[in-house]
């Protein structure tokens, strides 16, 4: 004998209208019990009115009601500010190691048109105006013609700055890696050869001193960080084209963790970058201790990437 | 009976297994924009606040600084604290009824909000998210390119209302009771169809009522002997009969009351 539709509902009806009013509003630990315990009966009801073939509309009311009950029941998890924490002092390095390759090849991405621009300015006066409008190397020139700390503001709102527009071109040049990791390409080659222009340009006019002097500071977090993003992407982007046997869908979901431990490293490096390059690279602190602090720092990040995470 | 395949199924340690609709480009894009609403009236709010700040003497850099910083983060961030601390909804998503969760409908994590918000700035390309719906297209779960990174789906949880019981109107007639068969003898699969045409013939032109029912009237007159002056009626009658409902509306009433379902609104 087929079930009523009409008794199954209605001798049902009042636990699931308490259930869709707890799957809103549950507030104390007796509601969190009763949902639990309704929603367990639910899943019984949906199993019940599927074996027994009643009316889709009343089907399909219990797979929404059981899916929000199961939303609502098994919702926080993990994810703490500790968690996070390790995943940066001691997943990424550990995981940038594992995938070496790709930081290598960011990196030769990054610095081979960094040193080509660099050179190309340094040996042909033409070079840099080739690559970038005049307007914008007469504005470098004026910008580090002064001694750093006059002609800085180095203060909060810098940094700030710094923060939104390199910590988002770095998450950018990380999720373009998506289109077969040519974007990845573009931004680690276009960001080289720029700043390896701009150097070599105000190198030639003599600037170059002024120009290392603010850098210093920040650049081993700064351009590690360009390539750890680079990296990124570039595993991403390999991820979709070499799928090792799973779907592309399969393929860039099971890269996921590497890339998320990838991006939070990408983050941290570049935050300091930005708090250190708002705060610290144009203040008017003598050049040696700038240039001391500097090298300091790529030591700092080296031990970071190469020791973090070893046991 | 199969549902379309836009939907997805999730095994519960319940041992039950149920189905999510999956939200389609249209509802997400109006909880992007509804999202995009929101993220302009608090960055509306928190500049205000901040210009005010800015204006005492000594404190304009960290006004400048913090409002850079507050940019950064509602461009970059505002989908992650959302999704990760409220269950996988934004606001926008709130009011759409949608929700990211995890392929197997467990609640997206941290790492997989992370990712598939920041996967934004690709899916968004060359603008108005045109790589992120080809790439949908192409997707049998409508995931752009943030979702298949971060192992993610955005399924519809519309509450969804029962539906009214199906009335026989107007009612089976006495005469037509003595012409009908002792029993009729349907699938569930039938009487699914056949409640599916009851519940939309009222939306739908007499011809077409009489069209749609021409499908499966003369099969079932052939089978259960059943004859009425309309291929719509012989289906009322083949669904009254087989469920019970062709007994007089008093019986009904009963019944209604028994159950409870008297007093309840059609919603």
């Amino acid at each position: 004998m087929r079930v009523d539709r009409d008794a199954f509902v209605g001798s049902r009806r009042e636990r699931w209208d308490r259930l869709d009013r707890l799957v809103r509003e549950a507030a104390s630990a007796e509601d969190w019990s009763r949902l639990a315990s309704d929603y367990r009966a639910v899943c019984a009801d949906l199993a019940e009115a599927r074996a027994e073939g009643l009316p889709l509309d009343v089907q399909t009311y219990l797979d929404d009601l059981a899916g929000r009950a199961h939303n609502q029941l098994y919702g926080k998890r993990d994810g703490s500010a500790r968690s996070i924490w390790y995943e940066i002092a001691a997943g990424f390095p550990r995981e940038l190691r594992a995938q070496w390759r790709f930081f290598a090849l960011a990196s030769f991405l990054f610095y081979g048109p960094f040193f080509v621009g660099a050179i190309g300015a340094l040996l042909d006066p033409t070079f840099a105006g080739i690559v970038l409008p005049e307007a914008q190397l007469t504005e470098m020139e004026e910008m580090y013609s002064d001694s750093i700390g006059r002609a800085f503001g180095g203060d909060a709102s810098m940094a700030g700055f710094y923060v939104l527009n390199n910590v988002g071109i770095a998450f950018r040049c990380f999720a373009t890696g998506a289109l077969a990791g040519l974007g990845s390409v573009f931004f680690l080659i276009y960001n080289g050869l720029i700043i390896g222009t701009v150097f070599g340009y105000l190198g030639s006019v003599g600037l170059g001193g002024n120009l290392l002097e603010f850098v210093s500071g920040h650049s081993a977090w700064e351009l590690t960080g360009v390539c750890v993003s680079g990296a990124a992407g570039l595993r991403m982007g390999w991820a979709l084209v070499v799928t090792e046997g799973r779907t592309r869908a399969g393929s860039l979901k099971a890269a996921g963790p590497s890339l998320y431990r990838l991006v939070l490293g990408t983050a941290m490096l570049l935050v300091v970058a930005a708090a250190i390059e708002g705060f610290w690279s144009a203040s008017p602190v003598p050049r040696v201790v700038k240039f001391v602090f500097g090298t300091v720092q790529w030591f700092i990040v080296g031990a970071w990437l190469f020791f973090g995470g070893r046991r | 009976m199969q549902l379309l395949d836009t939907t997805a199924k999730v095994a519960t340690p319940e041992r039950v297994e149920f189905r999510y609709r999956i939200a389609g480009p249209a509802q997400r894009g109006v909880a992007w924009l509804i999202d995009l609403i929101v993220r302009f009236f608090v960055a509306s709010a928190v500049f205000l606040v901040l210009g005010v700040i800015g204006a005492v003497p000594g404190l304009g850099g960290a006004s400048m600084g913090l409002t850079f910083l507050f940019l950064f983060l509602l461009d970059w961030f505002y989908g992650v604290f959302f999704e990760a601390a409220f269950h996988g909804q934004t606001p926008g998503k709130y009011a759409m009824q949608l929700r990211v969760v995890r392929l197997d409908g467990s609640p997206a994590r941290v790492p997989d909000v992370l990712l598939r918000n920041l996967m934004r700035a690709a899916d968004f390309l060359p603008m108005f998210f045109g790589v992120g719906v080809v790439v949908m297209a192409f997707d049998s779960k409508l995931r752009r390119l943030g979702d298949l990174v971060g192992g993610t789906v955005v399924v519809a949880e519309e509450r969804t209302r029962m539906l009214q019981e199906i009335r026989i109107e107007p009612p089976v007639s006495e005469e037509e009771r003595q012409g009908l068969p002792a029993g009729v003898d349907l699938s569930a699969e039938e009487l699914a169809t056949l409640e599916a045409f009851l519940r939309r013939r009222d939306r739908l032109s007499a011809e077409r009522v009489e069209e749609l029912a021409w499908l499966f009237g003369p099969a079932l007159t052939e089978r259960t002997g059943i004859e009425a002056p309309t291929w719509e009626r012989v289906l009322v009658l083949a669904y009254a009969r087989a469920t019970g409902k062709d007994a007089p509306r008093e019986d009904l009433a009963a019944v209604e009351r028994d159950f409870g379902l008297g007093d309840r609104e059609a919603s």
